[in-house]
Formats: structure tokens, C-alpha cells, sequence
């Protein structure tokens, strides 16, 4: 251990190197997932040809006009779509200190889907008018937020307080009560139903370039603030107490990140309707694989989300081929059996 | 190393660091304490000791900021600490609270490495003076041979130390801490009290710490504090000065002094229960 001894500090700082290296893996991963992914639908295109369609596009070709005009927006929202999730859940865990945090769970998407279906029927965020495209993720975080609030508030009442356990359950409720309003209203209104009842089940169907654009806008602005409260987040990992005495103020960066997460949630609900578990899967997977670390497991989370949320939608989409299943359906085959596993390890 | 204090290398003990002035505090509606005045010397080591539910941990969060005060001003070099911005605070002002969340797998290293969150900016992250502040903080505390080892998988007295280590990494003049020495071992216990007390006698830190070990308050602190009911009973400095009548008076016991055979200091031994004076 002399070695150890003469230079102990340069060990911490040669593990990041090990953690950087890993998370360029995660970065190349998600690359070549592209690349499969732009490659599958009713025809099969090698990644080669993907290649040279992105870098070399070639107008008279088949194949690659297909890549580009039709493949490259689904591909473009399943990557926003991930990665808004990966980085919802990482905040909701972290901020909540609740292995299960997650956007599904926690009744975000529920309460942003409610929100998406109660404006459409009220004609406000429905069609393609630019105006309710731009509404629409804005309206989706804002219902988010708002049932997320009501779970926290019912979830703290009780002499205990505010415990894990319960914050789950409620959450597990009170995504029932709006996932039965929602049936609700969209029994009333038969239009909207066929509109939207893939939307619901979590697909990238139906998607625009400018709803893209329009959810693209607000997650990247979430993004970033989230990025920024990181190192809040470390601190309170250590307790309210211990972050407190670091100066860390507490209202403001669970406020700060619980809006991130909001938006976030808003904007992959806005595009892909309630897709959950990648929220759940993807944090836990960087936390495993390569840190705990606020400052990587937030950004590293929204690469994975990304990777996993591609992976669903290509297994979607060639499991049944020709038919196509919804990418949600596909996330909660892979996101029940781990949801499972950690009950069994935090909860006994 | 003596745990009497070597007198030519503390600051006079007229200049007051920390000072709480009748404060009420308390949880919900109830206040724990009442009307509590408290000043703090620079340089020295103040224990707070007491029977349980007497307030002490009550007192070391109103003083710390962790607990809004309902009445009375906590000052900080005379700066009122409920008005100061908490990162500038936090710079100035360190606390340890009781029973910390230790994260799973969280190292050594990485747990002192927070202790310069005050420090740090949006702009201005990791920096050789914060290396140097855990490098100093962590040979301080011994904890330097285990710095990439995780924290849970250490023993309490080592885990105790890591967690002394980050509050000395956040380099505050004044470093407050809630039963430090908790759960511990006495050799552990002993160590960490040789600890503090080599903050203030050669780092000139200016410490307060909850302690419920009565002898070893008094044999290390050089001021302590005594509460009951959420007040204060009374203040021995130096500890020499403490008596069995006032140990009767907060703790409820009868107490025997005897001289320590090589300090001369005062050593309090319970009375069994059925023998009273």
C-alpha cells in the first residue's frame, strides 16, 4: 500500500478517467443504436446505407429517401423521448429519495396525459396549429406538476410523514383516478378517442417535425437546469440536515428539480403519450454500471433513456413484424420484471 | 497530547464567535427551548451536555440554522445568522448533524469532496485549493489510507472520522456537532475528542459539540455548558469548576468528585442508586 500512500488523491481522479471511458461507451452505444434503429421498418436497411443516407444523402436513392423522410423524425423523437425520461426519473430518485421514483410510477404521466386529453377535448391543445403544438408539452408538464403536488401533499399527511412507501402508493392511486378521468372524457368524445387512443398507450406515431421542435425546446431548457443543481443534488443525498449546513438551499433546488422533471415529462408525454419504466430503468442501470454521482448519473440517465427507449421501439416494431406493437407496451415488458426487483430490495 | 489545553496558544477568551440570544426554538408549535442566551468563545471547545429531551440538539440546530428560531437572534461575529445568504454561511459556518444518510458505495474521497460545496459555483468547480482542503482535512482525521474505500463498508469509528473530515474540509472557522462521539467505542470516542480538541488548540477553530459523556466533556472541553428543560442550568469554564450539587441539579443523580490522579481535574462517579449522601 506504500504506493497508495505516496499519491492517494491521484486514485479518485484515475477512477473518473474509468467513468468518463464509460460514459463515451454509453454515447458510442447509443450511435449505433441509431444506426439499427433508422435501419428497421416494413424494410430492413443495413447500417451501412443508414450511413451514407445521413452523411452522403443521395436524393435518387429509395432507401435512403426513406431513411430521411421517414425514418430519421421517429428515430430524432424516440431519442428526446428517452432521454427526457432517463433524466425525469434520475431527478424524481435523487430529489425524493425514492429508488422507484420514476415519471410512470409517480403519477407524472398520468397527470400529463389527463392534462393533454382534458385540453384536446376543450380544443385547445389538439390538431396541428402551431399554437396548440407549442401549448401542448407546456399543458403535459403542467399536469404533471400539478398531480405530483397532490401526491406529495396526501402522501405527507399522516403522522409519519412523508415515507417511500407511501408516496408510491398514492402515486399508484392517483394514476388510476386520472387514468380513469381520462377514459372518461374520452368516452364523452369519440373524435378525440380515435385521435389519441394510440397516443395513450405510448407510441412515436402521429409525430410532426414541428411538435418535435415544440417539445424539444422546454426539455432542453430543463435539461439545463438540471445540470446545473446537480451538485445540490450530492449534497442532499447526505441528508437535509447535511446539505443544509453546506448551504444548500432546499426549497429552491427540490423546486428547481421537480420542475425539470415536469417539463421533462411533459415534453416526452407531449410526443409519445405516457411511456413508463425508462424513467425507472435507465438511472438504475448508470447507477450499477458506471456512477452515483448526481453530476454523471443526470446527464449519463438521459443517455441510457435514450438507448433503452430505441431499443423498445425497435423490438416494437420487428417482434410481431409486420404489425407493430406500441413502444410503451414494449418498456413495460422490460421495466415491470425490474420495478419487481427493486420492491424486493428496498421494501422487505 | 495533553487533553488540558496549553493556554499561550488560545485567543483570549473575550472575543465571542458564536452568540445566541433569548432564543425560543422547537418543532411544530412546541418549543423546546426558552429563552436560552448562550455566547461562545473563539478558539475553544464548548461541550453541551444534559439529560435526553433537555435540548442540547434543539440548541446546536438553532445555532446552526438548521431549526428557524420562533424568538431571539443567533449571531456569527455579531452578523445575525437567519439573515445571512446560506452559502456565505456555509463558508463561515459548519454543522454535523446527527445520524447523516451515508449513500450506498459513496467513497471515502468523494464524501470529503462535499464538504466544498460552499465553495464551489456554477462556473467554478473542482480546484486545486479544494484538493488541498480535502487533502489537509482528510490527513487531519486519518481517513487518508481509506480515501477510495466506501464509506459503508468502513467501521463506525472510521466512518465518524470521514464525516469529521468533510465538515474540515468546508474549512469554516466554527464547526458545531451533534454527538460527535454517538455509538462509538471509547477508544474511538477518545480519538475523535483528541481530534476536536487539536482543532481548536492548533487550528484555532472554534468548536461546540453535543457530548453525553459527562468526564470526557469535562476532561476535554474547555467550557461546558449544562441544560436541562430547555435551559441553561449553568456554565462551568474552565470544567474544574463544575460541582456534584450542580450534576444533582440537571442529571438528577448523586455524583462523587474525585481529583484525576494526573491532571488534578474533577471526575464525577455516580452514586448506586440506593446510596445518597
Amino acid at each position: 500500500m506504500s504506493g497508495a500512500r505516496t499519491q492517494p488523491l491521484s486514485l479518485p481522479r484515475r477512477r473518473a478517467h474509468g467513468r468518463l471511458a464509460a460514459g463515451l461507451l454509453a454515447l458510442a452505444l447509443l450511435v449505433i443504436m441509431c444506426a439499427i434503429h433508422l435501419g428497421i421498418g416494413s424494410r430492413f436497411i443495413w447500417p451501412g446505407t443508414v450511413v451514407r443516407a445521413v452523411f452522403a444523402y443521395d436524393p435518387a436513392n429509395f432507401d435512403h429517401k426513406v431513411i430521411i423522410g421517414l425514418r430519421l423524425l421517429r428515430l430524432l423523437s424516440g431519442l428526446l423521448v428517452g432521454a427526457a425520461l432517463g433524466m425525469s426519473g434520475a431527478l424524481l430518485q435523487l430529489v425524493t429519495r425514492n429508488p422507484l421514483g420514476e415519471p410512470h410510477v409517480l403519477g407524472l404521466n398520468a397527470g400529463a396525459a389527463l392534462a393533454v386529453v382534458l385540453a384536446t377535448t376543450l380544443g385547445l391543445a389538439g390538431g396541428t396549429a402551431f399554437g396548440a403544438l407549442a401549448a401542448r408539452p407546456l399543458v403535459a408538464a403542467i399536469g404533471a406538476g400539478l398531480l405530483f403536488s397532490l401526491i406529495i401533499t396526501a402522501s405527507s399527511a399522516g403522522r409519519d410523514g412523508l415515507t417511500p412507501l407511501k408516496v408510491i402508493l398514492c402515486g399508484v392511486a392517483f394514476s388510476a383516478f386520472a387514468a380513469s378521468l381520462t377514459s372518461a372524457l374520452l368516452i364523452l368524445d369519440e373524435q378525440t378517442l380515435a385521435d389519441l387512443r394510440l397516443w395513450l398507450a405510448g407510441d412515436l406515431s402521429g409525430l410532426t417535425y414541428a411538435g418535435l421542435a415544440c417539445a424539444a425546446v422546454p426539455a432542453a431548457f430543463a435539461a439545463l437546469g438540471a445540470l446545473a443543481i446537480t451538485p445540490q443534488l450530492n449534497a442532499l443525498a447526505l441528508g437535509e440536515n447535511v446539505a443544509s449546513g453546506l448551504g444548500v438551499n432546499l426549497r429552491r433546488t427540490r423546486f428547481a428539480a421537480l420542475g425539470a422533471a415536469a417539463l421533462l415529462c411533459g415534453a416526452s408525454v407531449s410526443l409519445a403519450g405516457p411511456v413508463g419504466f425508462v424513467g425507472l430503468v435507465a438511472p438504475h442501470a448508470v447507477r450499477i454500471l458506471i456512477s452515483r454521482d448526481a453530476r454523471l448519473l443526470v446527464p449519463l440517465s438521459a443517455v441510457a433513456g435514450a438507448l433503452i427507449l430505441l431499443g423498445a421501439d425497435a423490438a416494437a416494431r420487428t417482434l410481431l413484424a409486420p404489425r407493430e406493437l406500441a413502444t410503451g407496451i414494449m418498456t413495460a415488458v422490460l421495466g415491470a420484471p425490474v420495478f419487481l426487483l427493486i420492491v424486493s430490495r428496498y421494501f422487505r | 497530547m495533553s487533553p488540558l489545553s496549553n493556554p499561550s496558544l488560545v485567543p483570549p477568551p473575550d472575543v465571542i464567535r458564536l452568540a445566541a440570544e433569548d432564543l425560543a426554538a422547537g418543532y411544530g408549535r412546541h418549543a423546546v427551548l426558552d429563552g436560552v442566551s448562550l455566547d461562545v468563545a473563539a478558539g475553544r471547545f464548548t461541550a453541551l451536555v444534559g439529560p435526553n429531551g433537555s435540548g442540547k440538539s434543539t440548541l446546536l440546530s438553532a445555532m446552526s440554522r438548521l431549526l428557524a428560531p420562533m424568538r431571539g437572534v443567533v449571531t456569527l461575529d455579531g452578523k445575525a445568522i437567519h439573515r445571512m445568504p446560506t452559502k456565505a454561511l456555509a463558508r463561515e459556518l459548519g454543522i454535523l448533524p446527527q445520524n447523516p444518510l451515508q449513500p450506498e458505495g459513496l467513497s471515502v474521497f468523494d464524501l470529503v469532496s462535499r464538504g466544498r460545496y460552499p465553495h464551489q459555483g456554477l462556473l467554478r468547480q473542482w480546484s486545486d485549493a479544494d484538493e488541498a482542503a480535502v487533502e489537509r482535512a482528510m490527513r487531519l482525521t486519518g481517513t487518508l489510507e481509506f480515501a477510495r474505500r466506501p464509506v459503508d463498508d468502513l467501521s463506525g469509528g472510521q466512518r465518524q472520522r470521514c464525516w469529521i473530515a468533510m465538515a474540515i474540509a468546508q474549512e469554516t472557522q466554527t464547526i458545531l456537532l451533534d454527538e460527535p462521539t454517538a455509538f462509538l467505542d471509547l477508544r474511538y470516542q477518545v480519538e475523535i475528542l483528541d481530534l476536536l480538541h487539536d482543532l481548536t488548540l492548533n487550528h484555532g477553530r472554534t468548536i461546540v459539540a453535543v457530548l453525553h459523556d459527562l468526564n470526557l466533556a469535562v476532561s476535554y472541553a474547555d467550557t461546558v455548558v449544562f441544560l436541562k428543560d430547555g435551559a441553561i442550568r449553568g456554565t462551568a469554564s474552565p470544567p474544574a469548576d463544575c460541582t456534584p450539587a450542580l450534576i444533582r441539579d440537571v442529571f438528577g443523580i448523586e455524583v462523587l468528585m474525585v481529583p484525576h490522579p494526573e491532571t488534578g481535574g474533577p471526575v464525577f462517579i455516580p452514586r448506586r442508586g440506593g446510596d445518597t449522601a
